[in-house]
């Protein structure tokens, strides 16, 4: 299966196989993804609140790269870290709200791809970069019980992704992420008067 | 020559054809009408007549013979014909009706079943508001308070929110009892009366019945309410939008 029908039956069915070869993504491929990828984002973009970031082409076909080697790497065991350096290139432009939201629809599948390398040792270079990668990319990584790491300025100051990320955190009650005081304060004021409710172990 | 007579015939005013209800049952007799008058014959002679046939307000007693020709009593000179009419039975003529029941009391006066403002706290399950309210909540609202609801739109713009808790918008609230919305703080007098009118206007009850507080109500059916993603809520405005 290849890197478009990878993210097809991804965000399909969730359900993919892959290659069991390390080669170049073809040009062909990148392209066809990227247009499978764009129309994903318009049916994605119905669920986030308010007006939702642009779609950026090399964020989401960086993030589908990204979660089809992982795929690969974890499938082949024997990968060294030489090899994870050489297939997982961390991704090379800054992090905007576009990029963050466009590398979400595919970034957004880390959790899961974490519970599939558990068969790994916790030390192995896999699982060390799958958890280095969501924590550079908090948006797309809560509920797995990581800090976030780096500049949150960028969702913060998105009311769009702010709430979506707010979302995120309360749907997996990942309350680590709320020792940043603005999504503390939004993750509050979602719960409104509620909290008992909606979410009895809050405790902000 | 005229023949011997062989049946008695009698002139009865045509008003009191109720009288003859008395010899409805006796066999071989007919009657008919002619104007106000009733002619009753076939009373066998020279038999002596029924007692009741004697007890009929009669104007006339005739005797009649094979040739039509009546007699009075007594006589042996005819002097008229009868008349070629339209005999009927007397089973015909008067149909049994059955008597009207006798109530044993009278109906007690109707109790008019009407809503009233309620001491009752009660909880809000539902809330009717616009949908652009509805829209412009729902495009920013957190996702975990919109899991909880679902909601139904009019083609005129107003939306029926149900679940718990409900949003935080302009609008009235109502509460679900059985399958009856009633606006908050009213409830139906006489008091207990919901269940009736729930079976008697919903015996389906695959609707929802939607109270004003005028009394007026309307139908929803269950099948318009639909989860409130925010997806559905933007493509249900683009339907409102787009007719």
């Amino acid at each position: 299966m290849n890197l478009a029908a990878f993210i097809n039956h991804l965000v399909r069915e969730g359900q993919v196989t892959v290659v069991n070869q390390l080669i170049p993504f073809t040009q062909q491929e990148l392209q066809d993804t990227q247009t499978i990828l764009a129309d994903y984002y318009q049916q994605d973009i119905l669920e986030i609140p308010g007006t939702a970031p642009d779609f950026d082409a090399a964020a989401a076909l960086w993030s589908a790269g990204y979660i089809y080697r992982i795929v690969q790497l974890a499938m082949l065991r024997d990968a060294g870290t030489a090899q994870l350096q050489e297939w997982l290139t961390p991704y090379p432009l800054p992090q905007t709200a576009a990029a963050i939201y466009s590398a979400d629809l595919c970034l957004r599948y880390l959790p899961d791809l974490l519970s599939l390398s558990k068969g790994l040792a916790p030390d192995d270079p896999l699982v060390q970069q799958i958890r280095e990668t969501a924590m550079q990319w908090p948006f797309s990584s809560t509920g797995m019980n990581l800090p976030a790491q780096g500049d949150m300025s960028v969702i913060i100051s998105s009311p769009s992704l702010l709430q979506a990320y707010a979302d995120k955190i309360i749907a997996t009650r990942d309350s680590g992420r709320c020792d940043i005081p603005a999504v503390q304060q939004i993750v509050t004021a979602s719960l409104g008067n509620y909290t008992s409710v909606l979410w009895p172990d809050y405790k902000y | 020559m005229s023949t011997p007579p062989k049946e008695m015939v009698m002139l009865l005013p045509a008003a009191q054809y109720a009288a003859l209800g008395a010899v409805r049952c006796l066999p071989g007799l007919t009657a008919a009408m002619d104007r106000d008058e009733l002619w009753l014959r076939g009373i066998p002679y020279p038999e002596e007549p029924h007692p009741l046939i004697l007890q009929l307000p009669a104007l006339h007693t005739w005797l009649l013979n094979d040739n039509a020709q009546l007699f009075p009593m007594g006589k042996l000179t005819p002097v008229a014909t009868l008349k070629q009419l339209n005999w009927i039975s007397l089973p015909e003529l008067l149909p049994v009706m059955l008597p009207v029941s006798g109530m044993p009391a009278l109906l007690p006066a109707r109790e008019p079943v009407q809503l009233a403002p309620s001491a009752e706290p009660q909880s809000g399950n539902a809330l009717l508001t616009t949908f652009d309210n509805w829209y412009q909540y729902a495009n920013m609202a957190p996702a975990t308070r919109l899991q909880a609801l679902s909601f139904a739109t009019s083609a005129d713009r107003q939306v029926l929110i149900m679940g718990s808790p409900l949003p935080p918008i302009p609008g009235q609230e109502y509460v679900l009892q059985e399958q009856l919305l009633l606006p908050a703080g009213y409830s139906f007098t006489p008091p207990g009366i919901t269940t009736i009118v729930n079976q008697q206007l919903n015996a389906a009850q695959t609707d929802l019945l939607l109270f004003r507080t005028n009394g007026h109500w309307e139908r929803i059916p269950t099948t318009a309410f639909v989860k409130a993603d925010r997806s559905a809520v933007r493509l249900t405005q683009k339907e409102l939008e787009h007719g």
